[in-house]
């Protein structure tokens, strides 16, 4: 019976072990090892490299930044911003929505204008039905910061699809975008988060400040156990302070 | 007796070669799901959502305990960086477990400290507390003086007197991430289960550029000790922690940096006094908790980001100690809860990560240095070939190497690796040559800790710190 089970499994070869499964062994590891190093040595390759050209891209892009800092005009900010190179289209979208998290009024205004004008808004639009979860995942961050509310009811069509994390990505941008209609959306969003989610949820919703304190009130009534009496407490001294700031 | 020994000879080789190609197995599994689970975090923190985490009221405050003793040369840099990490609210609680150095003095005069008379309730027995200082400087630090009990005892004294409904337990010689609490805070937030405690991966900081009390420029050590334990603790913390936390069957969080929820902790007694194991010890009890109350739906998360820098030892000597100490706390753990060996009542925990932990990490020890023995002494006396053995002895170091490389590649995709090409390829070279003494060396060690277990000798010692003071210079 022994002697069957390690002859299955090649381990030995007319009583003693077999050289078999060694050298098998042998060769796969190599493989794995020479497959590994491979990976790791493109992998830093391709990552140096597109850095450092993606760097060098965005430095060509940054006065059209200081241009929009200087609000000078609209025209001569988009003929800056305008991709001059092929490839040079994500690298100013990155790089707008990296400065439209730092910046409000006219200057936010005006890049958001731009995304609109160079098609990014659009793009992002496009990639909301996008199979690959890092781009519509991408898409949302990138509306969300620019708060493009045309895009609220696309990103409400994805909370009753997708993973938890990308549903939790879309409410997030739903927050930062704060279109008050999206609210009646968290509350039916929160049937389908766990629990532990729950808190997370309030936060993103009193994102939206006093309109959503009517909202956050349902959510702890319709989940009281996914909040504890410290959470509760927090929130409801939140919601009144802002009501008594009102 | 002659009858023993024949059959002994008959089953060990078998018997070893099971055991070698069931450890390797296991951790090539755990290093493929470390892959896709790195993967896809890094995905995911790409479009993390932080900046709203930090700005909610609701993002849970967090009291930092870094629990000090005899640490009068790192002390003032390691608090300070505490002070002034990326969170929205947390206070900092210093320990001073009975210094015999100018621990508190230095507190004292870095952070303009006054005593207090502030009472608080003694839910966890400690040693006793000499006295309470606040700093007029900041009003998140606070400082406890105690008489030395050790660490736990320390932690202890710290969670008394925790304000906020998580606590951070935090090494005194570390240097954290600034964005380290963020990271960590993430997988309570938006986890689809209750997080009962969170860890990171600890980097190892020599070699690397150190200016004010940061991480400026990572650099690999010019002391081969040093870069052997980079490459431990990329497979340990990327490909071991990371595997386990796939399936919620993580037992270990590094005492360095772990995030837990305070209650839960303090309902569990706090941390053990008795053991050099209470990282581990800790997380075990939590799951144990959780477990015989029927709650399946929590998590002990890890994050495969970098969160803290720790000084590894320089010297065999520290080496020697440190090791004797992790293993002498894993066997005490292991005692500790054997309730849990093959219980389903503990889920992962009790029926895959314990027994590996016990045959693997634990006793396996014995087994793997038994292996070096009956290896070369079957091929003395002829009972293996010398072709076989030559074939084996190959596969055990292609083994090695492969699952070093899966850690340096996991230490490549994550956050803050090693910029230059040069380091790159030292570490591909360390993950061949470990293979040659320093893996036999560190059984050798843990071998020791088996010894310090069963004879109860052993304590914490002394880890020579070079010092966090060293303000934008290389740390060797």
């Amino acid at each position: 019976m022994r002697a069957r089970f390690f002859r299955t499994f090649l381990l030995v070869f007319e009583g003693r072990l077999s050289l078999r499964i060694v050298v098998l062994a042998t060769v796969l590891l190599v493989w794995v090892v020479a497959l590994l190093f491979a990976y790791m040595a493109l992998y830093r390759i391709y990552h140096r490299i597109r850095a450092d050209y993606r760097a060098r891209r965005a430095r060509l892009y940054m006065p059209a930044i200081e241009l929009v800092l200087l609000e000078e005009p609209y025209e001569q900010v988009l003929a800056a911003l305008r991709p001059k190179r092929w490839g040079d289209k994500s690298v100013v979208h990155e790089m707008m929505v990296e400065n439209m998290r730092h910046v409000v009024g006219a200057p936010f205004d005006f890049l958001g204008r731009a995304a609109r004008d160079l098609g990014f808004v659009a793009a992002d639009l496009r990639s909301l039905r996008s199979p690959n979860k890092l781009v519509r995942g991408l898409a949302l961050e990138s509306l969300g910061v620019m708060r493009i509310h045309e895009a609220v009811p696309d990103i409400i069509a994805i909370l009753d699809h997708g993973g938890a994390d990308i549903r939790l990505t879309a409410l997030r941008a739903l927050a930062a975008i704060g279109d008050v209609s999206a609210l009646p959306h968290f509350l039916a969003a929160s049937d389908r988060l766990s629990p532990p989610m729950m808190v997370r949820l309030a936060s993103l919703m009193m994102e939206f400040g006093p309109p959503a304190r009517v909202t956050v009130r349902q959510l702890i009534e319709r989940h009281p156990d996914a909040f504890n009496v410290r959470t509760t407490a927090l929130v409801l001294r939140e919601i009144t302070s802002r009501e008594f700031a009102e | 007796m002659s009858g023993w020994f024949a059959a002994c000879r008959e089953y060990l080789d078998v018997v070893l070669i099971y055991y070698f190609f069931t450890l390797n197995g296991v951790y090539l599994v755990l290093s493929l799901m470390a892959i896709a689970e790195v993967y896809s975090h890094l995905r995911r923190s790409i479009y993390g959502g932080y900046e709203q985490l930090m700005r909610s009221p609701l993002t849970p405050p967090i009291t930092v305990i870094v629990p000090a003793y005899n640490e009068e040369v790192s002390i003032a840099l390691t608090v300070n960086n505490i002070l002034h990490l990326d969170y929205m609210r947390y206070e900092v609680m210093v320990v001073n477990d009975g210094s015999t150095d100018g621990t508190l003095e230095e507190l004292k005069r870095a952070f303009n400290l006054y005593p207090t008379q502030a009472e608080f309730p003694v839910v966890l027995k400690t040693a006793p507390i000499r006295g309470i200082y606040k700093s007029r400087d900041n009003h998140m630090l606070t400082v406890i003086d105690k008489d030395n009990a050790g660490k736990a005892d320390a932690l202890n004294a710290g969670l008394n007197e925790a304000a906020h409904p998580y606590f951070c337990s935090i090494d005194a010689d570390v240097i954290l991430e600034q964005d380290a609490l963020q990271r960590v805070v993430l997988p309570i937030m938006e986890s689809d289960k209750r997080v009962i405690g969170v860890g990171g991966i600890i980097r190892i900081v020599n070699g690397c550029r150190v200016e004010k009390g940061r991480v400026t420029e990572v650099r690999l050590s010019r002391n081969p000790l040093a870069v052997f334990q980079v490459i431990e603790y990329y497979r340990a913390f990327l490909c071991g922690r990371t595997g386990f936390s796939c399936f919620n069957g993580l037992m270990i969080l590094s005492g360095a940096f772990a995030v837990f929820e305070k209650d839960l902790v303090i309902e569990i007694g706090g941390y053990r006094r008795d053991t050099v194991g209470e990282d581990m010890d800790v997380v075990t009890r939590l799951h144990m908790l959780m477990r015989e109350r029927g709650e399946k739906d929590y998590l002990v998360a890890f994050v495969p980001d970098p969160v803290c820098w720790t000084e590894a030892p320089y010297s065999l000597k520290v080496l020697a100690r440190q090791r004797r100490r992790w293993q002498k706390g894993l066997y005490e753990v292991l005692a500790e809860s054997d309730r849990a060996l093959f219980s389903p009542t503990y889920g992962s925990v009790g029926m895959f990560t314990y027994p590996f932990l016990l045959v693997f990490e634990g006793w396996g020890v014995l087994l793997e240095l038994l292996g070096y023995i009956v290896f070369f002494y079957y091929w003395w006396i002829r009972v293996i070939q010398t072709d076989f053995m030559i074939a084996f002895l190959i596969v055990a170091f292609f083994c090695g190497a492969a699952l070093s490389l899966c850690g340096v590649l996991l230490g490549e995709m994550t956050p803050r690796r090693y910029p230059l090409a040069r380091h790159w390829l030292i570490l591909v070279f360390f993950a061949f040559l470990e293979n040659f003494g320093y893996r036999q060396l560190t059984s050798i060690l843990r071998l020791l800790g088996l010894k310090d277990y069963l004879l109860h000798t052993g304590t914490w010692g002394k880890m020579e710190r070079h010092g966090m003071g060293l303000f934008g210079r290389k740390r060797a």
